[in-house]
């Protein structure tokens, strides 16, 4: 009892006392959670995957109408549940498509967070630090950046498509760590050739000119974010030069593979990080809005699912097809559930206590549903998660040192996941 | 309160000391550098005589010399702190610096070549105090502080159909008329009605449905007070308990920003709508949705319910029940009688100038915007033992924005006038909360002054280009739509719906099937059929779409109409006042319509768009803007699309530089454009070296580009 009771910083182990320990302290969290010994014996068959392929679902995404429906039950509202290709995991009806995919995915349907506001929740998903007024800390692209290194030399290590998350930034680690931010996947990485009509030489004189002009500012003042410029412009160049550009040109793609995914962004940004992961990029983040459903819950989630629906079918199918789904692990998340209750606006408010997330490839076990809440969806039941131990399990299937500690300019000791604990047993 | 005595008493040893005479004298003022004399003895009389202008306009009041005053205390008060933690002041900036400075600052873009000329040219030891007033007044500034605050309120512009903006356009206004602070925070916190009504409604719509988000919030922006964590058990890292937080968020729980259209307009009234609680309870999709799109202008506003605040069920602490009503009450400070109006009494307990936590922010904030750092960082995470980094200033300031009534613009101009503003940006990085102001913190262009500042260089009269979008001109426009909507019978918008839905109906119904098959297609790799049902499907969407757009057309015809045919000629004079890029006779003719400053576009701008790349706020938490280096803005500034206005032969700057005779001369008009000085004798040599072989257009062009792509540039000293 003590040992987890340790791995809790200061907010959660009060939560954790006074909230939630009563319904199962001491029963099924201890075996599934492992303790640092045993998880240092277990890395010796890991790590499987190489790259990562997150999915954010911003806003808050339901888990009582996506992952842990309730069918039949007052909680449901109008939502069936489905069976899928994975035995005795029913998902809601809104994913026909990967309810067929079902045996390449662990659900997990007890994960639990402290935050239960849209800029803490998901900086706390993204980063497994509590969002402070005095430090930002990095998202998990740069912290694979800079525990691990890059694998691609010109390529950017990590990618986030479609708006930036917060705590999905470099932190406190240099600026060189920081993932490239990709707005529309269809545009491509814009500005990334020479303006037309501009000669490699006249464009190299025009830089020299610049540099030469800026020498004395830059002597003058000696600033981090003055330098921070300059490195930008060193990966700049190199990524002008880059080979491997065409990873980023989704016009390479055929046709029918661009409306499997879907034509929508977010589709486009699945098949975006595809390409990407298959040049060696090895974070890719694609983010998916609007699940936000405080009014009109049902419509709105059922709209959303069908664009997630088709475009992480297609992902799980395409990146099997190709042989890719062994080394690049797919993550779902998002910053909480919503509430069982349904309000007067027919909506469901923010719900971090319980809440459902997936994982797939990078030798994770499918086929499972990995922890459960009660019937109504309000209380985890067995094998709680908590949002460091989800990110733990992460930095576990990416070989990631969970204890190595990197120190922010301020001399403050940080690590991947904060004191998260590794699920090992969705790993098979 | 006891700081505040202190600092009172050592404004009184001041005003001894130093007569308002002297204290003018004192300003800095410096020759001309020897680089620049040889431009001015070419200005143009135009130059001198917008000086003599200027100094016509802004007489010496009494007013200026009470602030004048001010401004010294707050310097004295700042050297006081250089001598108690041994800081050597930044030397004063030269007037190149000075200049770029206060435009950047007060207006939000670099000057103009002229405007930089006439400054440089004028004489007159108040030059940099007069132009500190005009630029203050211009309306330059509303555009640079409206970007300000728009990232503070979290301001979008695309909310709740056209609420949003209209609630972005009222913010520009009271910006413009210098409505005082107070003022502004109480009627953001009391407005009522429809957005016609009232755009300040806007603050509570931006939140619709997030009313507890909306409190805290609240709390954080005008209180510099953080109760978010409080939201679902007590604070970890402060005093306040769960209950705090539900005991402040009674006072606006009543408000409620969504209206159930459906009652406004009677269609609850219909018999077989009555029984239904919800809408999906044996209720046709379609129907509901295409109800809601016609009846949208009508759905959001703010008005008061009795709605209570309950604590949560699971509440877990011994001071209160879970689930037991929550009276509102005051965290610190007065308490408010619970007899009167909730949202007035909370509003005047926030805005007190007795609650010293709503004049701390304020003042913190706006020495924060013009210096850099706050004497309280961060601005907005005060707690009981939060002390300034020189607490005497910071109580000084306190005491004079509330002498101020709260005038931001003169409170502002107060700090632009001091020594310790106009003395140059330190040169090593600062860690600002432990900072004590030898001079202003370096900063890179905030994205918007970063845009504005390229449009300076190309588009003229650049604060005067207005966007498309005039939501105050439209908001009596909004009012008649919804005038038009309800005069309309219920079964007459029920028709209406129906015809949509019957569209969506027969799509659905067609789709379901086809896509089904699809993925059992999909997935036996028989890529043929998949082809072919995927290729029916996107013809289905298509003649939907069409279907779609015939339906919505006529009945779009109904509403548009409506305010046509009350006052045909309204439309006619909205369109001659809005300039249009088409119209050869605008200054504006040939430029994109959205080069326009980064206040007429949309708040936030699109996703992508140079704005976002260069760190604009997206408006989803309080400041998040960032000025962060990224590599996609370095490859725009390397390849975009912005040199295609900026070097094109209608570009501001190329139009005048074609006009120059010699290469030096152009070089020189460049160098000013851009960086607000002339080349060094060192800059010149490399110049006349690398250009050599150039055409004038081509040496143009690589002047340009190089010098966008310096931080000298990009940073502002």
């Amino acid at each position: 009892m003590k040992t987890i009771l340790n791995r809790a910083d200061e907010l959660s182990r009060r939560s954790f006392l006074t909230s939630t320990a009563k319904t199962f302290l001491g029963v099924s969290l201890i075996p599934s959670l492992a303790p640092p010994q045993l998880f240092a014996q277990a890395t010796s068959g890991r790590p499987k995957a190489k790259k990562i392929i997150y999915l954010y679902m911003s806003g808050g995404m339901s888990h009582l109408d996506t992952f842990d429906p309730k069918p039949g039950s007052e909680v449901a509202g109008p939502v069936e549940g489905i069976p899928t290709n994975a035995d005795g995991v029913v998902i809601s009806e809104y994913f026909p498509f990967l309810a067929r995919q079902m045996d390449k995915v662990a659900l997990i349907r007890s994960v639990s967070s402290t935050q239960g506001a849209h800029e803490e929740g998901t900086y706390y998903m993204h980063s497994s630090y509590i969002m402070r007024g005095t430090i930002t800390h990095p998202g998990m692209g740069a912290w694979l950046h800079r525990l691990d290194g890059r694998t691609n030399r010109t390529l950017p290590t990590s990618v986030v498509i479609g708006g930036s998350s917060n705590g999905s930034g470099a932190g406190f680690l240099e600026s060189k760590y920081s993932p490239l931010f990709v707005r529309d996947p269809n545009d491509g990485l814009k500005n990334s050739r020479r303006r037309k009509g501009l000669s490699e030489e006249e464009f190299n004189q025009r830089l020299n000119l610049a540099s030469e002009f800026d020498r004395s500012f830059q002597e003058k003042y000696d600033h981090k974010k003055v330098r921070a410029y300059r490195d930008m412009y060193d990966d700049a160049l190199r990524l002008m030069k880059s080979e491997d550009l065409k990873a980023f040109d989704l016009n390479d793609e055929p046709q029918p593979i661009r409306q499997e995914y879907g034509t929508n962004s977010f589709g486009s940004g699945c098949l975006l990080a595809r390409r990407l992961i298959e040049h060696d990029v090895r974070f890719v983040e694609v983010t998916l809005g609007g699940w936000d459903t405080h009014t009109d819950n049902f419509n709105s989630v059922a709209q959303r699912a069908g664009v997630l629906d088709q475009a992480l079918s297609s992902l799980l199918n395409d990146l099997n097809r190709r042989g890719l789904l062994d080394e690049t692990l797919v993550v779902l998340s998002t910053e909480f559930g919503r509430t069982p209750n349904i309000n007067d606006d027919e909506g469901r408010d923010h719900f971090p206590k319980a809440f459902s997330c997936l994982m797939a490839g990078g030798g994770i076990r499918g086929g499972q549903a990995y922890g459960s809440t009660d019937e109504t969806g309000s209380n985890v039941m067995e094998n709680k998660v908590m949002v460091p131990d989800f990110n733990a399990t992460i930095a576990y299937a990416l070989g990631l040192p969970l204890e190595e500690t990197v120190y922010s300019p301020s001399k403050r000791p940080f690590t991947v996941a904060d004191k998260g604990r590794p699920v090992t047993s969705l790993f098979s | 309160m006891h700081r505040t005595q202190q600092a009172q008493r050592s404004v009184a040893v001041f005003t001894k000391a130093d007569t308002i005479q002297t204290l003018l004298k004192s300003s800095d003022h410096r020759a001309l550098t020897e680089d620049l004399q040889p431009m001015f003895s070419k200005s143009s009389t135009l130059c001198r005589r917008w000086f003599i202008w200027l100094s016509c306009m802004i007489p010496l009041t009494p007013v200026m010399a009470n602030d004048a005053l001010v401004s010294q205390n707050i310097d004295q008060f700042v050297e006081q702190g250089y001598r108690e933690h041994k800081i050597q002041p930044n030397p004063p900036s030269s007037d190149e610096v000075f200049l770029r400075r206060i435009y950047l600052d007060v207006v939000g873009r670099i000057p103009t070549h002229d405007e930089a000329t006439s400054f440089y040219a004028a004489e007159g030891p108040n030059k940099r105090s007069q132009l500190i007033q005009h630029l203050l007044s211009s309306e330059g500034h509303v555009s640079h502080f409206f970007n300000y605050w728009a990232d503070v309120l979290r301001v979008k512009s695309d909310i709740r159909g056209e609420a949003g903006g209209a609630y972005a356009a009222w913010l520009k206004k009271v910006i413009g008329e210098n409505r005082p602070y107070n003022k502004i925070v109480s009627e953001l916190l009391t407005a009522q009605g429809y957005v016609w009504d009232n755009p300040a409604v806007g603050y509570f719509i931006r939140d619709s449905g997030m009313p507890l988000d909306n409190m805290s919030n609240t709390t954080q922006i005008f209180l510099g007070t953080q109760l978010v964590c409080a939201q679902c058990h007590n604070h970890p890292f402060d005093e306040w308990t769960q209950l705090d937080y539900y005991k402040m968020a009674a006072y606006t729980y009543g408000v409620e920003t969504r209206i159930d259209p459906d009652s406004v307009v009677g269609l609850d009234k219909l018999e077989d709508r009555k029984k239904r609680r919800r809408s999906y309870e044996g209720m046709d999709r379609h129907l509901r949705e295409a109800v809601n799109d016609i009846l949208e202008p009508l759905s959001y506003g703010v008005h008061e319910s009795e709605r209570h605040l309950h604590l949560p069920e699971d509440y877990q602490y011994d001071d209160a029940a879970p689930g037991e009503e929550v009276r509102p009450d005051t965290i610190f400070g007065k308490r408010v009688a619970s007899t009167r109006n909730m949202r007035e009494a909370y509003a005047d307990w926030m805005t007190s100038p007795s609650n010293d936590r709503f004049t701390r922010v304020i003042a913190n904030r706006l020495w924060k915007k013009v210096m850099g750092a706050g004497l309280i960082e961060p601005v907005d995470d005060l707690k009981d033992g939060t002390e300034a980094s020189n607490p005497e200033l910071m109580a000084y300031l306190e005491s004079q924005i509330v002498a101020f009534n709260y005038d931001m613009r003169r409170f502002l101009s107060v700090l632009y006038q001091t020594r310790t503003y106009q003395r140059e940006a330190t040169v090593v990085d600062v860690d600002p909360s432990d900072y004590h102001f030898p001079g202003p913190v370096l900063r890179r262009m905030t994205a918007e002054q970063l845009w504005d500042s390229m449009l300076t260089v190309a588009i003229p009269d650049v604060d005067k280009r207005k966007g498309t979008s005039q939501y105050l001109d439209r908001i009596s426009e909004m009012k008649e739509r919804a005038t038009y909507l309800l005069a309309l019978e219920p079964k007459e918008i029920l028709d209406q719906a129906e015809r949509i839905a019957a569209v969506e109906r027969e799509f659905d119904m067609f789709a379901s099937g086809l896509r089904s098959n699809l993925a059992t297609a999909r997935e036996n790799g028989n890529s043929e059929l998949a082809k072919t049902l995927s290729e029916q499907l996107r013809e289905g969407e298509q003649k939907k779409r069409e279907a779609l757009k015939v339906v919505n057309e006529a009945i779009a015809l109904q509403y548009k109409g409506a305010p046509m045919k009350t006052d045909p000629s309204m439309m006619k004079e909205k369109d001659s006042a809005t300039p249009s890029k088409d119209e050869a006779d605008s200054p504006w003719a040939g430029f994109p319509k959205d080069w326009v400053r980064a206040s007429e576009l949309e708040s936030p701008a699109p996703a992508g768009h140079f704005l976002r790349q260069f760190g604009q706020s997206d408006r989803e938490t309080i400041e998040n803007a960032s000025t962060e280096p990224s590599v996609d803005q370095v490859l725009t500034l390397l390849n975009g699309k912005i040199y295609d206005e900026l070097i094109s032969d209608n570009s501001l700057l190329m139009k005048a530089v074609e006009m120059l005779e010699n290469d030096s001369d152009k070089q020189d008009y460049i160098f000013l454009t851009l960086l607000s000085r002339s080349p060094t004798n060192r800059e010149r040599e490399l110049l006349r070296e690398s250009m050599k072989e150039k055409s004038s257009k081509d040496m143009a062009e690589s002047l340009v580009w190089a010098l966008f792509n310096t931080r000298e540039f990009a940073f502002v000293q």
